[in-house]
């Protein structure tokens, strides 16, 4: 991986500690005894699986939330962070995922806000305020007229305003909280150079993520948090993806991913130049009984839209299907399902569940036939319902508080089983998983990767698309990449890193194939 | 944040209890003071009175139910009423028997419905501008086959639906009964109703799960084109006479009934039973004023109040719950 920009050395004095910092909401222990440094002139990557505990760090150190325990001290000298104005006081400027932009207010505006300068009959002065933005040490180039509304600006120009905004007030660190989650590739970039800047001026610069990729590219000293702990603090140059992803997980790579038979021969499924205009190119793969198929590649690289192909859901242009050797065509996704092909889809809220339906109406949805009272006649039967569905729910451990709760009212992880189950319930042979642990938590999705191994072991033929490569590697028996709609590699050893290289080439920004994805 | 939650949570519990029947106590309410207060009211004869209007209105707003429970508004179901009415009147006029004359009716209705399923599911067009342009067409249709004239001289052996009874309870009630056992029943137990269930809570989800929710939602507009001509059947023979304006004046209350019946026990959902207590609602209460001599531009008004009420309450509820 290159890193952008390392001017600066990085063994310089603390500006920032924090000492066994404690946090208790209601019910859970959100911090226990965190220990945090930050440095001048250094970019520190703060990681960790979602609800781990980052935020609530940060907003400590904001001062929106009040350590239970613990010191913060500034320069050596103990301090008191009452609310967020202390902090800024000192020195710290906090970016949050919503961007505290004024849409209506200009540039200037929002870079002083609530701070303009007065002319002599006491109203805000706009001249004054441009002249001042100039003033600023080491300001960003915005890159946009500074009287327009801000509202105009892209996202990245917001980010470069709200940076000016902390550098007018004189910030030594610069906390950002995950950047990049709506920002595009080359947006990113922009952001690293910004970054890079800030670094070379002497700033330090806290880089909240769960992306891995991210923090490799910008971060010099990265710190670990899981479970409300810090797992550790290491500089980068001493760390590798395989530590930093076991220290978030806090399991070693071979105990996530669960041991896995080798594939039978028996070819399940044959794709022949599957293609669809510009999305879909000439994609040809085999799928054996009992593969694990990877399908790695960068969000927009054709491989959602491969899968739901495949199941049916969007049409085809050209290619053919063959399944067990046999030629077939799949129009809809009920030729699919009846093939025996079933697809967890990405977004399972919107394509996956009937939200106001209950755990075994959705279990059963796909395989009505079952619930026949009488073997001619269509009635549905409650008890066969139930009998149906039971299987699934106890096998894939959907915890919930019935088989008759809403499936509203789960968790994300339960969602999934959910979505598993209907197919379990249809006996589908061929499993697409569209990125099937998105927005779940940690536990839930060791037992998502246990479910999809142990599937395999009984011949069922899964692709998997991850955008997690360690998922996809660690779970795999094969993984093909996807570019631009191709097929760019066919990985029989599908090692780590490169996987990596390939996905993310040369001049890879990091918005899409990341570390592990957990955005809800 | 958890005083939020308890809020939210307390809101929740409000309309999953007292709300889910909310509808229920309010028309055991009204009828209690109406029975109470006005004498006429709990008079046999209005009592038979009523179970006549309930069983028309009943059987539109049955069928109605069955596109709205996948989001498909129908308006045309006062047009198709009146239109098959003119259908079999003309029939049974032509000598033809009464099978032949109700065959030709639901014939009429089925048809509609199908060419207004086509157009939704299948073109892909607006139900609401659809069936709102359907309406005009079958109408005008009307207006060409009567000339604008209302047929009077239907043959009298046909009342026996409209007006006849067994034992004091109106046929048109039975019928009414039947139907609505058939159209529950379908919903409840058939793979085709649990289908539909799944389209109405989410159509993507239902697609992707092999459903083939276009020829679903073609299925709902044949059934309310269907139960729109049985509307206008009865209703026909109820006033022996028929004209292309009869069947109008239900499409409101239709609706009023439906949004009331998605407010009750299944909170934004359409449902049967729901839209059962959604009619009786709208008929004891405009029987009410009518007997309380409430000049007829207030029931109208009245009307317009409880469907909006109608709107407010399901839509609210479902808000709710979807947090």
């Amino acid at each position: 991986m290159k890193k952008v920009n390392h001017l600066m050395p990085t063994n310089q004095e603390t500006i920032l500690e924090a000492k066994g910092i404690v946090k208790d909401f209601p019910g859970q222990r959100a911090l226990d005894r965190v220990d945090f440094d930050v440095r001048l002139g250094e970019v520190h990557g703060l990681v960790g699986e979602n609800g781990a505990g980052k935020s609530t760090l940060i907003k400590i150190i904001a001062g929106l939330y009040q350590a239970d325990q613990g010191e913060i001290f500034i320069d050596g000298k103990r301090r008191e962070i009452k609310n967020p104005r202390d902090s800024r006081d000192l020195g710290l400027a906090f970016i949050y995922q919503e961007l505290n932009i004024v849409p209506h207010l200009s540039v200037a505006e929002n870079i002083f806000l609530g701070r303009y300068p007065l002319n002599r009959f006491k109203f805000v002065s706009r001249a004054r305020m441009v002249e001042m933005v100039k003033e600023i040490p080491d300001a960003l180039t915005v890159g946009a007229d500074l009287q327009m509304p801000a509202g105009g600006l892209s996202i990245i120009q917001q980010w470069k305003t709200i940076i000016n905004r902390a550098l007018a007030l004189n910030s030594r660190i610069i906390f950002m909280d995950e950047p990049t989650s709506s920002l595009t590739h080359e947006e990113v970039n922009e952001l690293f150079r910004s970054i890079a800047h800030l670094k070379s001026t002497g700033k330090a610069i806290v880089y909240v993520s769960h992306r891995m990729e991210e923090v490799f590219r910008i971060a010099d000293r990265v710190t670990v948090i899981r479970d409300a702990r810090k797992v550790g603090t290491a500089s980068i140059g001493d760390m590798n993806r395989g530590k930093i992803y076991q220290m978030m997980l806090g399991r070693e790579l071979r105990d996530i991913f669960p041991p896995r038979d080798p594939p039978q021969d028996r070819v399940l499924l044959e794709v022949k130049n599957l293609s669809r205009g510009q999305v879909v190119k000439n994609v040809s793969f085999q799928l054996r009984s009992g593969e694990i198929l990877g399908l790695a590649g960068l969000v927009g690289a054709g491989r959602t839209e491969l899968a739901r192909m495949l199941f049916g859901a969007e049409r085809k242009d050209a290619g053919e299907v063959f399944i067990e050797g046999q030629r077939v065509n799949i129009e809809t996704t009920k030729d699919a399902i009846h093939r025996q092909i079933a697809l967890v889809p990405e977004e399972r809220r919107r394509d996956g569940l009937v939200l106001p339906m209950d755990v075994k109406q959705n279990i059963t949805l796909a395989s009505l036939k079952k619930l026949w009272r009488w073997v001619k006649i269509p009635v549905l039967s409650h008890s066969k319902e139930s009998e149906a569905a039971r299987p699934f729910f106890e096998s894939v451990a959907i915890k919930a508080s019935g088989m008759d709760q809403q499936v509203a009212l789960l968790s994300g992880g339960n969602q999934q089983k959910v979505v598993l189950s209907k197919w379990l319930c249809c006996e589908a042979k061929i499993l697409i998983f569209d990125e099937p642990t998105r927005g779940i938590d940690v536990g839930a999705k060791f037992a998502i990767y246990q479910l999809i191994t142990d599937l395999a072991r009984r011949g069922t033929g899964i692709i998997l698309i991850s955008s997690d490569l360690t998922e996809v590697v660690g779970l795999a028996h094969r993984v093909l990449v996807m570019e631009k709609g191709r097929i760019k590699a066919n990985l029989s050893e599908a090692d780590l890193e490169t996987v990596l290289q390939l996905c993310l080439g040369d001049d890879a920004a990091c918005g899409g194939a990341s570390g592990p994805e957990a955005t809800a | 944040m958890t005083d939020k939650i308890g809020k939210l949570d307390l809101r929740v519990k409000f309309f999953t209890s007292l709300g889910k029947y909310g509808t229920i106590i309010a028309l055991a309410a009204m009828i209690l003071c109406f029975g109470l207060v006005l004498p006429p009211f709990r008079s046999i004869e209005n009592l038979q009175n009523l179970l006549g209007q309930l069983a028309i209105l009943s059987i539109f707003a049955a069928g109605m139910t069955c596109p709205l429970k996948m989001a498909d508004f129908d308006l045309s179901i006062g047009a198709i009423a009146a239109i098959t009415g003119i259908v079999v009147s003309k029939v049974l006029i032509a000598g033809y028997g009464i099978p032949i004359g109700i065959g030709c009716g639901l014939l009429t209705g089925v048809v509609i419905g199908l060419v207004n399923g086509l157009l939704v599911a299948y073109v892909e067009l607006s139900a609401f501008v659809c069936t709102l342009a359907t309406m005009s067409v079958i109408l005008g249709g009307a207006m060409a086959i009567t000339k604008g004239i209302s047929i009077w001289n239907v043959p009298a052996a046909f009342a026996f639906i409209g007006r006849g009874d067994l034992f004091g309870v109106p046929n048109r009630f039975l019928v009414m009964i039947g139907l609505l056992f058939l159209l529950w029943f379908f919903h409840a137990y058939t793979p085709t109703g649990r289908r539909m269930e799944a389209i109405g809570g989410n159509p993507d989800a239902s697609q992707m799960s092999g459903i083939n929710v276009a020829f679903n939602r073609l299925l709902g507009f044949v059934l309310s084109g269907f139960c729109s001509a049985i509307a206008g059947i009865v209703l026909m023979s109820a006033v022996m006479s028929a004209n292309p304006t009869m069947g109008s004046t239900y499409l409101l209350d239709a609706f009023g009934a439906c949004f009331i019946g998605a407010a009750t026990v299944r909170i934004g959902q359409f449902h049967i039973w729901g839209t059962l207590v959604g009619v009786l609602i709208v008929v004891v209460a405009i029987n009410g004023l009518i007997i309380m001599m409430v000049p007829g531009y207030y029931t109208s008004m009245i009307q317009g109040v409880i469907l909006l009420l109608a709107v407010v309450l399901s839509s609210t509820g479902r808000r709710l719950l979807r947090k």
